[in-house]
């Protein structure tokens, strides 16, 4: 092989390397409504929660709305003309009425539609119509409500804690140290792909912890990139447990070259920096020169993948990354949010198609993952489950499931 | 084109003042029986919808026609400012080439218009530009 993995065996690491030894779970755990009420009261409420990137708030006045769907919280997330970035309920101080439209923008002011209640983009309420027909209201104390906010390398997270029990730093641990410095900065292109599954949230977030599948349901779109003959099942390699948190690292079938018409235009069009550069195994972007990154040196490397507990995942890749976000609102249905991001913007035709083609690839993969889970919710509601099965191969989804029980038990 | 493809094109027939052959800037002539079908989609959801509608027989004579042109066809867009609309005819085959990731998606990969074991029509999901 012209570019052999390089992987030593001991990087194929299984579950009883590091005594994993949750080997099934309940099939209620992706079924039962009080489980869901659990993991929302129990998990969500109390942890951080990833809502965007500083970079969408970069000036003064500069907002995005989110919703927080598992919590049913509808959040502001606004650079202030001072400069701070701020998290508020999206909610009027006065009958609860959203003050920002859904999406983003910049404004010095958000004023209430229904009564015109006004308040500055640092919450501060400064205008009540009327006001003497409100002797309850002190302007001081009824600005907009606001949530605990923290950053770490541009990601914003949220609390819905009033006094989280930790800081954020705490929260991510070591996996906040080992990739402090990632320069995502250098990727500010974005498409966002939001998809409503009738599914249990863990099921996805197995999906993309494990490779296992990548053959079977993939064969036709990713099988023969990834696969290697050293590694036909695909196993994620080199897993890192740190704390909350988990690593491990994907690889790339570099031997793998499109015979097919448009896949093959594509490639030829992607530009170098792309995030998804199938030609591209040099290290172009400095995301790879992180020691954080790819830290055993897999030759052949794809991405790393990070599960950012509860409910984030970022992968990082040779040119660029992407994170999915877990969004459970129900034992049997989610919402899941992907962002794609890349160094540059498409800056021909040529460019802009084959960039169409990654966003629709990309919706096709999801689209074999998502229907799978579906199948499975179906599958598991039927009732002649007892227990879901994790391999020795499934070690990310063992740890997954023993973070989850150290919560709720 | 097939029957079905005739009988939809008193919907989607661009109107104005142009004829049938003056769809396409000159040199694309082998691609005006798909702008009926393509060449009006909008959108990537439009355009993924009607793969998932279409027969493998259509999706491969579209792919069929097209693939083959791409180089030369980018190679007119790309005379075009990026940053501008683009006349209507090379809109249209803009939209057709859009259309063809979509055709070959289901020639190339799937062998099959829909992506297996989901329902349809698939469209529960949005994609949003960033920026």
């Amino acid at each position: 092989m012209a570019k052999s993995n390089q992987t030593s065996p001991k990087k194929f690491l299984k579950a009883k390397d590091f005594d994993l030894v949750r080997d099934r779970v309940p099939v209620e755990n992706y079924t039962s409504q009080k489980i869901f009420e659990e993991e929302r009261d129990k998990v969500f409420r109390p942890s951080w929660l990833y809502v965007g990137r500083e970079s969408e708030v970069l000036d003064k006045g500069s907002y995005f709305t989110r919703d927080l769907p598992t919590l049913k919280t509808s959040i502001i997330v606004v650079r202030g003309d001072d400069q701070v970035i701020r998290a508020f309920h999206n909610s009027c101080s006065h009958r609860g009425v959203s003050v920002a439209e859904s999406g983003c923008g910049k404004a010095r002011t958000f004023r209430c539609p229904y009564h015109a209640w006004v308040y500055k983009n640092n919450g501060q309420l400064i205008n009540v119509p009327c006001e003497n027909d409100f002797p309850q209201i002190d302007k001081e104390r009824h600005g907009l409500k606001s949530l605990s906010i923290a950053s770490w390398n541009g990601f914003i997270f949220v609390n819905l804690d009033e006094k989280p029990k930790q800081s954020l730093d705490e929260f991510l641990g070591e996996f906040g140290v080992t990739y402090d410095g990632v320069p995502f900065d250098q990727y500010p292109y974005s498409f966002r792909v939001v998809l409503p599954i009738e599914c249990n949230w863990k099921s996805m977030i197995d999906a993309f912890s494990e490779g296992y599948h990548l053959s079977f349901l993939h064969e036709k779109t990713l099988k023969d990139q990834t696969a290697t003959a050293e590694n036909p099942f695909i196993h994620y390699l080199d897993p890192r447990f740190m704390g909350l948190h988990q690593v491990a690292t994907l690889e790339r079938n570099y031997e793998w070259v499109p015979t097919e018409p448009v896949q093959v235009f594509v490639l030829n069009t992607m530009p170098a920096s792309h995030t998804l550069d199938l030609s591209n195994n040099n290290k172009l972007a400095s995301i790879m020169e992180h020691p954080g990154v790819n830290p055993s040196n897999v030759v052949n490397f794809s991405a790393d993948n990070a599960t950012v507990f509860p409910n984030l995942q970022i992968q990082f890749m040779v040119n660029g990354y992407l994170t999915h976000q877990f969004w459970p609102v129900a034992p049997d249905k989610m919402i899941m949010e992907t962002r794609i991001y890349s160094a540059t913007k498409p800056k021909t035709f040529r460019e802009k198609f084959a960039s169409a083609y990654i966003q629709s690839s990309a919706r096709d993969v999801v689209t074999e993952d998502s229907s799978m889970s579906v199948l499975q919710q179906k599958g598991l509601t039927s009732g002649g489950n007892e227990y879901i099965y994790f391999g020795e191969n499934e070690l990310m989804l063992r740890k997954f499931a023993d973070v989850l029980a150290e919560y709720i038990d | 084109m097939s029957e079905k493809g005739s009988s939809d094109r008193k919907a989607s027939r661009p109107t104005g003042g142009d004829s049938i052959n003056n769809l396409l800037p000159q040199g694309f002539e082998s691609l005006l029986p798909f702008v009926d079908q393509w060449g009006g989609l909008q959108s990537q959801t439009d355009r993924y919808l009607k793969r998932q509608a279409s027969t493998m027989d259509e999706l491969r004579r579209f792919h069929g026609a097209s693939a083959p042109l791409l180089e030369k066809v980018f190679a007119h867009l790309d005379r075009f400012p990026f940053d501008e609309n683009l006349p209507d005819k090379e809109g249209r085959l803009f939209r057709l080439m859009l259309g063809l990731i979509e055709a070959a998606q289901a020639v190339e990969i799937f062998k099959t218009p829909r992506v297996p074991h989901t329902p349809y029509p698939h469209t529960n999901f949005t994609v949003e530009e960033m920026s």
